[in-house]
């Protein structure tokens, strides 16, 4: 693969969320198992609409089918966001602190200060 | 390390890093994952020695001048 | 008890409270009924730490207005289109006027409300719809009204068309949220104008868009040429300018109705029914015809402030409200006696709260970054003028006593020294250090005129008319000088530039190969090997923010768009392009925001000393040690931090090295150009960003873990290191030029309010000052208030609201502020002078 297809995967990864129309459901969906209540996500620190990068799984890595395909060597994480479905994913590990103040500043490793997670945390 | 608050007890690291009172002391303060109690932590004993509530401050005082001013914590 | 009783005890106590230096308390006993009550009344619109304060709530008027003129619209060119979305926002939008006002304009649809511009960045209408607390009621109708909005916009955006025309690699890299900050869009920047222009009135500008527009028509009838080609793109970029500043006088004209009405229905009270006649006079005036007076000149600039906040979110307030207002405040107290001295207080005391008042949805990262304010609207004041003489006049006196009485945290004010400021000035800048407000920053105004015409070229005549474009960069209020389109995007978290060199370019907190791969350091053979991975990665870093930056500024107009700005704009209206086109004769004023900068210099100088020049721990050692975030390595830690050298202290060993990395980055300053050609020079400084921060970059040989504050900023020593005195610090930051080698340097000090009670507290702060310009620094700004009290606000906040501290750029109220960034001020050294 090129340097630029390399890292257009990735983009559009990014980016395609935001062309979809997507309501108020889907948007208040938190799946008991989720990217969001898992160790390995990485709250993204550029945006808080809730994005985030695995820390195990890399780029090229699908988690929604029955038979998850795995990518553990890459430039970049793969990039999920908090309320994916994480169902298949058995590198999920389930976060036992989970900080949702959002008086306190940016903590991706433990903050997830998104409506609908403290709705979840309550 | 044991949390001074709830007694939970579990290796330092398990211990949520905030951040550092002063860079230059081993002073730190951590969260418990149990309490979710704010504690100041001893680094090199790797001993929590309180729980830090707002307005107080486990270093003591500013840098500084000394004996100069009351600026000090009273 | 009689009346004179009563009095007396005001005073003694006012008396008590200066005594204790309590002087939150002695503003609102000292001001005016009319500031107590507007000051009282405001709805903070910073956050707490990340958080909106309780009932702050999201403007969804603004949006829908907006979508549906814009759809209606759809198709037309970007700025035509908007320029009737926009017009159509300022003719239904609801106004008010609260009870004792006499400034009028608002950005949203009631007080409480903040505003936002979805046409920016989809990430950011999505953390709205994700927000905690500023859904308004009904939640549930507003979700869906959300969510429709957001499914329209996405992909719209600016941010979403720019990410599919960037490099995917700087794309992704670049919104990592691990280097740089910001949108590279006008949708979320700050412009600097020029009110020599825009007070001529809008009908004059209208006059010549007309003229401009018929000249243009005829050209387009006669003979066919390539040279006429353009203009057919140029004449609804004049009409959509059109179209906006006849909607900004009707605008201004709705205030006057309302004002009218309420003053001949539905007021009772004699002296408020005049005021609101004069409200509406005023509004009737401005902004459609030049201003005569004080209360118009005011009222005109806070219009065009407030119409340029509903095209978008500007971050910054560059202005020089003392140089613009002070010709009418002359006139109106000491000519012609219009107004009273306290009178004049309270419009000015006034301008103030209408601005602090102002707010603009962030996202989070610009909440954390900015804690406690809404923007870094750091007013600039005193100065020269375009020959060189002092243009410090009664107005910038009231702007320092309005500020202490009014104790706002946002504007602040930048205070341009030069050595023909009269001693009566200094007296009022050290008045509000002394009060605690943090601010005004004091600027070396030689110093910046002469750094804005070495790395510019702008005339110097041009470059004295300097404002504060954002917290610290000059930019002259100029038809060529001015920036329409400052890019807070070139925000570069530089710490990462010796972590990258650590860890051959890989980012071990976000896992990802970003910078290019300098090598793994235990291969390196001495310091040079390691300086020169340094210098790769510092090249790399600005280079994608850079980058990113200049392809946003130049594809604006054709993704955002600006009707509002290139009205008031001289040489937009000129040429009949959008203000932010960089094709019109803009000089360029661009910069790399340096955040986290001095983490280098005292990283690189532990390692330096540590394993090249004693040998005391191999680069395995110090690897694995950071790797572990010092964990089971604290004696080495205190070893690092304590005996290593470190910046602010007077010590060559690390100053050296400070100055060679400014000169590095200097070098290629000017190798990297913005879209005008120019210059993009490097200006360390920090805002909050150093909080914000502190969860992103990893640990560092200066002895920081993962989690740690990073230092305070700018040339800002790291907080408790510097242990030599004030007079070390000045040392330090005197060992490069503050002309050549960056664009401006931010320095932090704390002093003890004890020390400098009094006047002999003044005349050590005095030459504290004269130290300061002799060395030729940029800037310095300071916090006088003492850890007793800062303790007792974070303990007890709601008896300390107007507390306030300087942060990094900006000031902020201490209980807005989370309790890490407020420990790490508390951290700071306090210096004593003398
Ligand atoms: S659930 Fe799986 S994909 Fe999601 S963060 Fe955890 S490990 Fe990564
Ligand atoms: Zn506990």
């Amino acid at each position: 693969m090129s340097r630029r297809d390399k890292w257009k995967s990735a983009r559009d990864a990014m980016m395609a969320p935001l062309g979809k129309t997507k309501g108020v459901k889907t948007r208040e969906s938190v799946p008991e198992v989720c990217c969001g209540k898992c160790e390995m996500w990485f709250e993204n620190a550029y945006s808080s609409e809730g994005r985030g990068t695995c820390r195990v799984l890399k780029m090229g890595s699908e988690i929604h089918s029955d038979k998850p395909t795995y990518v553990l060597e890459g430039d970049a994480g793969l990039i999920s966001y908090f309320n994916m479905d994480a169902s298949h994913c058995s590198y999920f590990s389930k976060m036992e602190l989970i900080d949702t103040d959002g008086t306190e500043c940016s903590d991706p490793l433990f903050r997830r200060a998104l409506r609908q997670m403290k709705k979840f945390n309550e | 390390m044991k949390c001074s608050a709830c007694a939970f007890e579990a290796p330092i690291g398990k211990f949520r890093y905030l951040y550092n009172a002063r860079i230059d002391s081993s002073i730190t303060m951590r969260q418990c994952p149990q309490c979710e109690q704010w504690l100041a932590v001893d680094e090199l004993l790797g001993e929590a020695k309180d729980v830090v509530n707002p307005g107080e401050a486990p270093w003591g005082k500013s840098a500084g001048i000394e004996g100069l001013a009351e600026d000090v914590q009273v | 008890m009689g009346q004179s009783t009563a009095r007396t005890e005001k005073e003694s106590s006012v008396e008590e409270l200066k005594n204790r230096r309590e002087w939150w308390f002695v503003a609102e006993k000292t001001r005016s009924k009319r500031l107590d009550y507007l000051r009282k009344g405001v709805w903070k619109k910073g956050a707490i730490g990340g958080n909106y304060a309780p009932g702050i709530k999201i403007d969804l008027t603004f949006p829908q207005l907006f979508i549906d003129k814009w759809q209606e619209h759809e198709g037309e060119a970007i700025m035509l289109q908007k320029a009737h979305a926009l017009a159509h926002v300022l003719d239904n939008i609801p106004i008010f006027i609260t009870d004792n006002s006499q400034i009028m304009g608002y950005i949203g649809s009631a007080p409480h409300n903040i505003v936002w511009h979805w046409q920016g960045i989809s990430m950011v209408n999505e953390e709205i719809y994700n927000e905690e607390g500023i859904i308004p009621e009904p939640e549930e109708e507003s979700l869906e009204i959300l969510a429709n909005l957001n499914d329209y916009w996405g992909g719209r955006t600016a941010v979403d068309k720019l990410a599919r025309v960037l490099d995917p690699e700087d794309a992704v890299k670049f919104m990592s949220g691990a280097i740089g900050w910001g949108t590279p869009t006008s949708a979320a920047t700050y412009s600097t104008k020029d009110f020599d222009y825009i007070f001529k009135g809008f009908e004059a500008i209208l006059a010549e868009v007309e003229e401009r527009m018929e000249e243009t028509e005829e050209k387009l009838q006669g003979n066919p040429s390539p040279e006429i080609l353009p203009l057919y793109d140029k004449l609804p970029r004049w009409e959509a300018m059109q179209i906006v500043l006849e909607a900004g006088i009707r605008y201004a004209e709705r205030y006057a109705r309302l004002a009218r009405t309420l003053a001949e229905h539905f007021e009772s009270d004699p002296e408020r029914r005049e005021e609101l006649l004069r409200i509406a006079e005023t509004c009737e005036r401005v902004p459609a015809k030049p201003p005569r007076n004080l209360q118009e000149s005011l009222q005109f600039d806070h219009f065009v402030q407030v119409l340029s906040r509903y095209e978008t979110f500007e971050g910054a307030w560059p202005h020089r409200p003392d140089y613009i207002h002070g010709p009418y405040y002359d006139k109106d107290v000491n000519q012609d006696k219009r107004l009273s001295k306290e009178e004049a207080l309270d419009l000015v005391g006034e301008h103030l709260i209408r601005t602090h008042e102002v707010g603009i949805f962030a996202p989070k990262w610009a909440r954390e970054g900015l804690q406690g304010i809404t923007g870094t609207w750091v007013w600039t004041m005193g100065g020269v003028k375009p020959d060189g003489s002092d243009a410090c006049n009664d107005m910038t006196v009231a702007y320092m006593q309005a500020a202490r009485l009014v104790r706002v945290s946002n504007p602040t004010f930048g205070f341009r020294w030069h050595p023909k400021v009269k001693d009566e000035v200094m007296r009022e800048c050290f008045e509000c250090i002394r009060h605690g407000l943090g601010y005004p920053s004091m600027r070396n105004d030689p110093v910046l005129v002469a750094n804005t015409v070495h790395w510019y070229g702008h005339p110097v005549e041009e470059a004295r008319t300097w404002v504060h474009q954002a917290c610290m960069s000059p930019c002259p209020t100029t038809k060529y000088g001015c920036q329409p389109m400052r890019m807070a995007s070139a925000t570069a978290n530089c710490a990462k530039m010796i972590e990258y060199a650590l860890h051959d370019g890989y980012d071990p907190v976000v896992n990802m190969q970003m910078g290019p791969k300098t090598g793994d350091p235990r291969e390196f053979k001495d310091f040079e090997d390691l300086f020169g991975a340094w210098v790769k990665q510092m090249e790399w870093l600005r280079n994608i923010l850079v980058r990113t930056v200049n392809l946003g500024r130049v594809k604006d107009p054709e993704f955002f768009g600006r009707p509002f700005l290139s009205a008031i704009y001289e040489r937009a209206v000129e040429t009949g392009t959008d203000a932010c086109d960089p094709s019109n004769g803009d000089r360029g004023n661009a910069w790399v925001t340096g955040f986290t900068w001095v983490e280098n210099a005292d990283s690189l100088a532990a390692i330096k000393k540590f394993v090249y020049d004693e040998k005391k721990y191999t680069m395995d050692e110090v690897l694995d040690a950071l790797n572990a975030n010092w964990v089971g390595y604290e004696e080495m830690r205190l070893d690092f931090v304590k005996n290593a050298p470190k910046w602010g202290n007077d010590d060559d060993y690390v100053d050296d090295l400070m100055v060679r990395c400014l000169r590095e980055v200097s070098r290629h300053s000017k190798e990297n150009r913005c879209p005008s050609n120019n210059t993009w020079p490097l200006l360390p400084e920090n805002v909050s960003g150093n909080i914000h921060y502190a969860n992103l970059v990893g640990a560092l040989p200066n002895g920081r873990r993962l989690g740690d504050a990073l230092y305070d900023g700018g040339i800002s020593p790291g907080p408790g290191l510097d242990k030599k005195g004030p007079t070390a610090v000045l040392k330090s930051c005197g060992k490069f030029d503050h002309v050549t080698d960056g664009r401006a340097f931010l320095l932090n000090q704390r002093l003890s309010p004890t020390q400098l009670s009094g006047e002999k507290g003044y005349q050590l702060w005095k030459a504290y000052m004269k130290t300061w310009a002799d060395l030729g620094l940029d800037h310095v700004q300071f916090n006088m208030v003492d850890d007793a009290t800062l303790r007792a606000a974070q303990k007890d906040p709601e008896k300390y609201q107007e507390v306030i501290v300087r942060v990094a750029g900006y000031s902020a109220h201490f209980v807005d502020i989370s309790r890490k960034t407020q420990d790490n001020i508390i951290q700071r050294t306090v210096q004593g002078l003398g």
